[in-house]
C-alpha cells in the first residue's frame, strides 16, 4: 500500500516565492507566478526551463486551485495558459485552464471572447475525408466540418503542467465543428492528438465552479456554440405544410358548402351624352340563408374608356343599405415591347355580412362626359367565399417559419465569419 | 486462485503469491527482485527505487474489465522521453493474464496477442495504417522508453530494459494496440481505451486533499 | 408537432379566423352602411344620397 501522495510545496529558486504542486508527480513544469519562470520540477534543483515576459496583470478568470464539478466528477484547476493565433495580421488568443482530478486525469476548459468549452483529449481516431469542398471529420458517425487550421502560439503560461510548458511553442491546430461540439487536431509532425470539446455557457461555468459575479459576456457566435434556431426549423416548415394542407382543405369546404347561388342577373347601358338621371334601382331579389356574403358584378364591354358606378345594395324591408363605389377600366395597345393591357373590363366586390331578406340594388353609372356608351351585365351571387382570407391565411402561416429560418441562416452566417470559410455559404447547410 | 507461497531467499520473509504463475516478485522486506525456479525463488538483483509516481492504481487494486473481475499484482514503470507511465499487471480469476496502462490517467486494457507477420519497426511510421486480424488501425506514436523500475509479480523473468520502442495504434472506435519490439520477436499486446469509471476500481491510493 | 406549440395554436388561431371569416362572409371592401332609407327611393332613384357624402371622384384618361 502506497502512502497517500502529498500535496508539494516549494520555493522558488530565481526569486523564493512559494509554489504549491497540485497534480502530484503528473507535473513536469511549473511557472513562478511572481517573477514568471518556468521550472523544471522533476529536478531536485528546479533548474529554470525558461523565463518570460507578459504584459501586466494578466489574471485567470478561474483562480489556480479552484475545483469545480464537471460532468459529476470534482476537477482542479492547476494550470492557465494562454494562446495567441494570427489572422490576417490581426492576433487572436483564448485562455486555456488545465483541470486535474487524481483519478479521472486532466481536462481543459477554453475561453474565448466569453465562450466556454469542456475539451478532453479523445480515445478514439477520428477519421478525416478531405476529398470535399473543404474536410470533413467524422467521429461515431458525426460528421465535424472544417472550421479552421491555424499556428497556436503559447504566448502566457501559470500554474503547472504534465509537459515541459514554454512560452513560445507554436503547434498547428486544425478545429472541426458540429455544433455543440468541435473536434480539435493538434500536433506536431510526429504526433497528433484530437480532443473533443463541448461548448458551455459562462453560466454553466460560474456555478460549476462556484464563482462570484457574473462570466463575461459572450460576444458574437462561437464555432460550436448551438443554434437556438437549429434542429426546430425542420419541424416548424413541416407543422406549416400540415396548417398548408388544412387551410387548402377549409378552402375546399367553404367552396363545396357555399351557396354561390346567383340571385340576380341584369343588363344595362349607359351613354354620358344623353342628360337625364342616370340612377337606377334593380328589380327586388331575395338574399337567403345565414348572414353571409353577398357579390355584386359588373361585366362590361369598356374597351379604352372607363366608369364609375355608385352602387347600393338595399334591404327593401328594413331600409338597410350597403353603399359603395367600383371603378372599372380597361385599356388595351400596341408599343415598341408588343401589345398591352391595363384594368380589367369585369369587376366583383364582395359585401360582408348581409342577413337574409328581400334586397334591390340601385345603380348610378358615371363616365367622361364625350365618352363612348358602356354596355354591361350586373350580376349578384350569394354566400361567395373570398377568396382573400385564404391568401392572408397562407402568408401569416408561412411568416414564423420564415421568420425562424431567417434568423438560423443569420446565426449560421455570423458563426462561420470567424471560420476560414467566411464570405461563403454556411458548411453544413442542414437544419437539423 | 491458489496463493502459493514461499520465503524470501535473502530476508527469509514471507512471499504470498497473489498469482499462481507469476514469474518474478518482488520483496517487500528487502527489495529483492526474485525470479522462481521450479520450487525456489532465485534472488536476481535489487528493486530500483521507484520514483513517486501519481497513478491512482496500486499493487492490490481491484477491478472490473468486461464482467470480468482482475487483481492488480505488478508493475513495470516506463519512463521516456516526454515523462513516463505505468503498466499495470492484471490478473484474472481464471488465471489470464492482462496490462492496465496508466499514462497520465489515460486508461487501457490490453492482452498479450499472438500475432504473425508483424511489420519490422523501421517501417512504421505515425498515420500509417495497419490491419490486424481484420481490424484497420492507424499508427499514433512511436516512443523509445526504458525500465525504469519493477514492482510485484510479473509473467517474464526480466526486470531491466533499456531500450524498448514501442508502437501506439489506435482505431476510430477507441481499440488500442501496442506492438513491443524490445524483443527478438515483436510482441504484439491488443485491447481497448477505456475510461477510469468503466473499472469499478477498489482499493485505490488516496491523494491529499482528495476523497 | 407538439414541440411548437406557439405555432401549432397561432396556426389553429388563424385557420379558425378564417373559418369564421368565411362563414360569417366577411370581406375588406370598404362599405358604407347607410340606415333607414325610405322605400321611395325605388321611385326616384335619383333623391337617393347616402348621409355622409364623400365619394371620390376619379378623373382617368390615357
Amino acid at each position: 500500500m502506497s502512502a497517500p501522495a502529498q500535496v508539494k510545496a516549494l520555493n522558488c529558486p530565481s526569486c523564493g516565492a512559494p509554489l504549491t504542486i497540485r497534480a502530484f508527480e503528473h507535473t513536469l513544469s511549473a511557472v513562478c507566478g511572481n517573477c514568471l519562470s518556468i521550472l523544471d520540477t522533476k529536478d531536485p534543483n528546479l533548474q529554470v526551463l525558461q523565463q518570460f515576459k507578459a504584459r501586466e496583470g494578466v489574471q485567470p478568470r478561474i483562480p489556480l486551485g479552484t475545483r469545480g464539478k464537471l460532468r459529476g466528477d470534482v476537477y482542479e484547476v492547476v494550470g492557465y495558459q494562454e494562446r495567441t493565433i494570427t489572422v490576417d495580421d490581426v492576433p487572436y488568443f483564448w485562455s486555456e485552464y488545465l483541470l486535474f482530478n487524481p483519478y479521472k486525469g486532466f481536462r481543459y476548459l477554453t475561453e474565448y471572447q466569453g465562450h466556454w468549452n469542456d475539451v478532453a483529449t479523445l480515445r478514439n481516431l477520428p477519421q478525416v475525408d478531405t476529398r470535399g469542398p473543404r474536410p470533413v471529420a467524422t467521429l461515431l458517425g458525426e460528421k465535424y466540418y472544417h472550421f479552421q487550421t491555424a499556428s497556436a502560439t503559447t504566448t502566457y503560461v501559470l500554474g503547472e503542467f504534465p509537459w515541459r510548458v514554454r512560452v513560445g511553442d507554436i503547434a498547428e491546430v486544425r478545429d472541426f465543428v458540429s455544433p455543440p461540439r468541435m473536434l480539435s487536431q493538434e500536433g506536431t509532425e510526429g504526433e497528433t492528438v484530437w480532443s473533443l470539446g463541448e461548448y458551455m455557457t459562462g453560466a454553466r461555468v460560474w456555478e460549476a465552479f462556484g464563482l462570484p459575479g457574473s462570466p463575461p459576456e459572450a460576444v458574437g457566435v462561437f464555432a460550436s456554440q448551438p443554434s437556438p434556431y437549429k434542429g426546430s426549423a425542420k419541424g416548424v416548415w413541416l407543422l406549416c405544410l400540415f396548417l398548408l394542407v388544412a387551410l387548402l382543405a377549409v378552402a375546399q369546404a367553404f367552396l363545396a358548402f357555399s351557396r354561390q347561388e346567383q340571385v340576380f342577373r341584369g343588363n344595362y347601358s349607359f351613354s354620358p351624352r344623353s342628360g337625364g338621371e342616370a340612377s337606377f334601382v334593380t328589380e327586388v331579389f331575395e338574399l337567403k340563408g345565414r348572414p353571409s356574403s353577398v357579390e355584386v358584378g359588373v361585366n362590361t364591354d369598356l374597351a379604352n374608356n372607363w366608369a364609375y358606378f355608385r352602387l347600393a345594395l338595399i334591404n327593401g324591408d328594413t331600409g338597410q343599405a350597403y353603399d359603395f363605389g367600383r371603378e372599372v377600366s380597361y385599356y388595351y395597345g400596341r408599343d415598341s415591347d408588343g401589345a398591352w393591357t391595363e384594368g380589367r373590363a369585369n369587376d366583383r366586390a364582395v359585401i360582408p355580412t348581409v342577413p337574409a331578406g328581400r334586397y334591390y340594388l340601385r345603380v348610378e353609372p358615371e363616365m367622361d362626359a364625350g365618352a363612348s356608351p358602356v354596355r354591361y351585365e350586373l350580376t349578384v351571387r350569394r354566400d361567395v367565399p373570398y377568396m382573400g382570407w385564404f391568401w392572408m391565411a397562407a402568408g401569416l402561416l408561412l411568416v414564423p417559419p420564415a421568420f425562424k429560418s431567417l434568423r438560423s441562416v443569420g446565426f449560421e452566417r455570423r458563426r462561420w465569419q470567424e471560420s476560414d470559410y467566411a464570405g461563403s455559404s454556411s458548411g453544413s447547410g442542414d437544419d437539423e | 486462485m491458489s496463493q502459493p507461497t514461499a520465503n524470501c531467499p535473502n530476508c527469509g520473509a514471507l512471499i504470498q503469491f497473489r498469482w499462481s504463475s507469476a514469474v518474478q516478485t518482488t520483496c517487500g522486506f528487502c527489495r529483492s527482485i526474485l525470479v522462481r525456479r521450479d520450487v525456489d525463488l532465485e534472488r536476481v538483483g535489487v528493486v530500483a527505487d521507484l520514483p513517486p509516481d501519481s497513478s491512482p492504481i496500486q499493487i492490490a487494486t481491484e477491478g472490473v474489465y468486461r464482467n470480468r473481475a482482475f487483481l492488480v499484482v505488478g508493475r513495470i514503470l516506463y519512463e521516456y522521453e516526454e515523462g513516463g507511465w505505468n503498466e499495470w499487471h492484471v490478473v484474472f480469476n481464471d488465471g489470464a493474464s492482462g496490462w492496465l496502462s496508466d499514462a497520465q490517467a489515460e486508461y487501457a486494457v490490453s492482452f498479450l496477442t499472438a500475432q504473425p507477420g508483424l511489420p519490422a519497426a523501421d517501417q512504421l511510421r505515425p498515420r500509417r495504417r495497419l490491419v490486424l486480424n481484420g481490424v484497420e488501425y492507424e499508427v499514433t506514436s512511436l516512443t523509445q522508453a526504458r525500465y525504469r523500475g519493477v514492482e510485484g509479480e510479473l509473467p517474464f523473468a526480466y526486470w531491466d530494459k533499456e531500450a524498448v520502442l514501442f508502437a501506439d495504434l489506435r482505431t476510430a472506435d477507441a481499440r488500442f494496440a501496442t506492438i513491443d519490439y524490445s524483443e527478438s520477436e515483436p510482441l504484439l499486446f491488443v485491447g481497448e481505451a477505456v475510461a477510469f469509471d468503466e473499472l469499478h476500481l477498489k482499493n485505490l491510493r488516496q491523494f491529499e486533499g482528495w476523497s | 408537432m407538439i414541440k411548437h406549440p406557439f405555432y401549432l395554436a397561432y396556426g389553429v388561431l388563424v385557420l379558425g379566423l378564417v373559418g369564421l371569416a368565411e362563414y360569417r362572409g366577411w370581406s375588406l371592401l370598404s362599405v358604407n352602411e347607410v340606415k333607414d332609407v325610405p322605400k321611395s327611393v325605388r321611385d326616384n332613384p335619383g333623391a337617393y344620397r347616402s348621409h355622409y357624402v364623400f365619394f371620390p371622384r376619379v378623373f382617368r384618361g390615357k
